[in-house]
């Protein structure tokens, strides 16, 4: 077990290292840096010997590697660093941040489980009903129409016309509703597609058959066979949409002014943020790396033969 | 099934009067701003909310009406020697927290600003700053006639750094509102500063809400939930005109240029420089790029300031007819010259949507004289335009008086050292006249000074300037005393009320 830790531990520092490394090198590789910002140049009056020795002060000048362990020096003490822009440091931008990006990723996603699970079940099951054909178009909404236009669209209906909910702005729940819809909407058009899908197989597969022959009940059938073989391609799926939500949704986070990491990072690729950026890549890779550990896991415990040492493949 | 439609009942009818506003006998008002903070530290804040929302004040004002600087919380001011300033600080102003402002306060945030903020630090130029009784003594570097422009900035603001809060979270002004909670990108709560010093504030609360969606700011006024939206959706203003919606809009200190540059071959001829200016249609860039929110530009500063020149009109000019005298020729309709075809490369950037269009409309116009434009993309302009040398024209965007002083676009872009100097002028006559401007305090002399420069710039056509955009902001005909402020500095004030 020690042997397994140190070597799972070796494997991901040095994953760690090569990730970091070539992140940092090619966020300096983009032409630019925070100087003229920080010198507001295109207000304030500014001499080219000031911007090159704020550079110097700042350490650009300095080569790559030296940057990088200078970083790497701060993070392995836990230290992100603090924003070369608003001077706060990055762990509280990342605090606040993160907060509306979970709670965004959670009601869209949250919505597009309650949209996609009964549509996507019904239309497989009932592929002639009315919910069938209101699934089919769901699911072409959410696929082919780009969010900012259902969200602009919900936004018509629900705030200008209704007035039930806010435009705009995080203040409360009732504030997610509108953008949690929307994301919703767009996220869910993709799972009525694959729950729909997966089910067909699956209803098609020989041991199905066979139980539905052997007289097994349609209520049994449906939650002990078909539903556990059809949900690992859809946590899967789930996984990976988890994961690319909470890296942001810079649309939804701009049109419904729900201030998620998205736009945190935008802005600071255009203000050349380097602190921020970096800390992102660290936050993040080690968020997608706990959520396909955690897939992983869910998969393991729904299909346990797959991974036994003594199965045949 | 028979659950779902009483759920649904329950569900829309808890969310209606979840969604009752509680504040109906407060005097509220709703401003949505189209830029976001995530800081509301006044001394880094490059948004400038705290400013804006009436959180935090500076020792002087630039006045909209006369484009003159007044003194706000500073009582006056005088020029003791070429390097020293008195600042008189007025003595009837208390912080939101109740403690007096005083000189020493006044030099803990202004220290506080100059360590803070490496432009402040730049371009103050301040070597110290010393407490008397009821004045500041400020010493500078050199000598600096701007200081007191300089210290219009909104990232001078006074503030008491001693307060228990956190400056990036609850900022303690001298302002007519002072903040109960900040949402770090989404909004601002606001209340009334009773102590205010210039007269009560009329509004109890106010939310300051940042939204960077033309679409969403639009349309929380039509769903009234914003009683004021900072640039709404330029193609929905006649629609709010037509709701009863109130549209204002003013001209900025902002000019859209074309700047030219100079080390390039064919941008080094004089003919060649006044050509293309001649070619810009500027009234198709107002009308048909900016739907008539623009003012038709001549030269760098808005015809209402002191030292803007009166411009010779340019009809009756073949220049052409100059340009074939500099040994240029039209072969078939194209410009050549020693045999080549004239071929410029111009370069535009989309963080700013209308310039790409403007560059395409000037690109068009070059053909019907036959100079081939090609437009190139770039994604930072400052850092392409300082570090490659490989283009001619440049379409950019400048404020070039934002406190009230031609001195800092003047030096920023025609000066060997400015910042911003992507023509790479190096005019012995121009930096000389610029140089004499930086020693010269008097203001009468400073405009004219200002003035003869402008006038230089347009004579050698050292970059072309094409419009100045105006800002537009549409709110409920209840709100009374708004005012759409050149400078863009000054949103939320004592005076703004709702009827």
């Amino acid at each position: 077990m020690t042997r397994f830790v140190a070597r799972k531990s070796l494997e991901w520092g040095l994953a760690f290292l090569v990730f970091t490394f070539f992140s940092f090198l090619l966020l300096r590789l983009v032409p630019g840096d925070p100087v003229l910002y920080l010198l507001k140049v295109d207000e304030l009056q500014v001499d080219v010997a000031e911007i090159d020795r704020l550079r110097e002060e700042l350490g650009f000048t300095d080569p790559v590697w030296v940057q990088y362990v200078n970083w790497l020096s701060e993070i392995v003490r836990l230290n992100l660093g603090d924003s070369l822009i608003t001077g706060q440091p990055v762990t509280q931008l990342f605090k606040n941040n993160y907060a509306a990006t979970f709670e965004l990723a959670a009601g869209g996603l949250l919505v597009a489980i309650v949209l996609a699970v009964p549509l996507g079940t019904i239309s497989a099951f009932r592929p002639m009903s009315v919910f069938s054909k209101l699934a089919t178009g769901l699911s072409i909404v959410g696929s082919s129409v780009p969010s900012f236009l259902i969200g602009l669209f919900l936004m018509y209906v629900f705030a200008v016309s209704l007035q039930w909910f806010p435009v705009m702005g995080r203040n409360g729940w009732d504030s997610l509703v509108l953008p949690s819809l929307t994301l919703g909407i767009a996220v869910g058009g993709v799972y009525i597609r694959l729950i729909r899908s997966t089910l067909l197989d699956v209803m098609a597969a020989d041991y199905v058959v066979i139980a539905k022959v052997r007289g097994i009940r349609s209520k049994k059938l449906l939650t002990r066979y078909i539903a556990r073989a059809a949900l690992p391609p859809v946590i899967s799926m789930f996984g990976v949409s988890v994961a690319s939500l909470m890296g942001g949704v810079v649309v939804l986070e701009v049109l419904f002014a729900y201030p998620g990491v998205g736009k945190l990072m935008v802005d600071s690729v255009l203000r050349r943020d380097f602190p921020v950026l970096q800390g992102y890549l660290v936050f993040t890779t080690c968020l997608v790396v706990s959520i396909n550990l955690v897939t992983n896991v869910m998969l393991r415990l729904l299909q346990p033969h797959l991974y036994r040492k003594d199965v045949s493949r | 099934m028979k659950y779902v439609v009483p759920l649904i009942c329950t569900i829309a009818l808890f969310f209606l009067t979840a969604c009752n506003d509680s504040n109906q006998d407060d005097r509220h008002l709703h401003f949505v701003y189209n830029f976001s903070t995530q800081s509301l530290d006044p001394h880094r804040d490059s948004s400038y909310v705290p400013l804006r929302a009436g959180v935090t004040e500076t020792l002087f004002k630039l006045n909209d009406e006369t484009l003159s600087v007044d003194p706000w919380l500073a009582q006056s001011f005088e020029q003791v020697n070429e390097t020293t300033w008195r600042v008189y600080i007025r003595e009837d102003v208390t912080f939101h927290n109740g403690k007096p402002l005083d000189t020493q306060a006044v030099k803990r945030s202004l220290d506080r600003s100059l360590e803070e903020n490496t432009g402040i630090r730049s371009a103050l130029r301040i070597e110290s700053i010393t407490a008397e009784a009821s004045s500041l003594l400020i010493e500078t570097t050199v000598p600096y006639p701007e200081l007191v422009n300089e210290l219009v900035h909104p990232n001078t603001s006074i503030i008491d750094v001693t307060a228990d809060d956190a400056i990036d979270q609850i900022p303690v002004g001298t302002g007519p509102y002072q903040v109960t909670s900040f949402q770090p990108g989404s909004n601002i709560q606001l209340e009334r500063h009773d102590a205010y010093w210039d007269g009560q504030p009329k509004l109890d609360t106010v939310t300051f809400t940042f939204n960077e969606d033309p679409g969403s700011r639009t349309m929380a006024l039509r769903s009234g939930e914003a009683d004021i939206v900072y640039r709404p959706e330029i193609e929905m203003i006649d629609t709010l005109e037509q709701d009863g919606f109130v549209v204002d809009k003013a001209e900025t200190f902002r000019v859209h240029q074309l700047t030219m540059n100079l080390e390039r071959e064919h941008m080094q001829s004089l003919a060649m420089r006044r050509l293309i200016d001649s070619l810009i249609n500027r009234e198709q860039i107002v009308d048909g790029i900016l739907n008539g929110y623009a003012t038709p530009a001549v030269g760098p500063f808005l015809p209402s300031f002191p030292f803007a020149p009166s411009y010779p009109s340019d009809e009756g000019q073949d220049v052409l007819d100059l340009v074939k005298q500099d040994g240029y020729e039209q072969v078939n309709g194209v410009l050549m010259k020693d045999g080549e075809p004239v071929r410029l490369n111009l370069l535009t950037y989309s963080s700013r949507p209308d310039l790409p269009l403007i560059a395409q409309l000037i690109q068009s116009d070059a053909k019907q004289v036959g100079i081939e434009i090609d437009i190139q993309m770039i994604d930072t302009p400052e850092e392409y335009m300082a570090a490659e040398r490989d283009w001619d024209l440049a379409t950019y965007s400048n404020l070039t008086a934002p406190r009230g002083d031609g001195g800092y676009y003047l030096n920023a872009t025609f000066h060997p050292n400015g910042a911003l100097n992507f023509s790479g002028v190096e005019d012995a006559t121009l930096t000389q006249k610029i140089d004499r401007l930086n020693q010269t305090v008097d203001r009468a002399e400073r405009d004219r000074m200002t003035e003869e420069i402008a006038q230089y710039v347009d004579e050698r056509v050292i970059n072309s300037f094409l419009v100045h955009p105006s800002t537009n902001v549409a709110l409920k005909d209840n709100v009374h005393g708004w005012v759409t402020e050149k400078s863009e500095y000054y949103m939320i004030t004592k005076d703004l009320d709702v009827l």
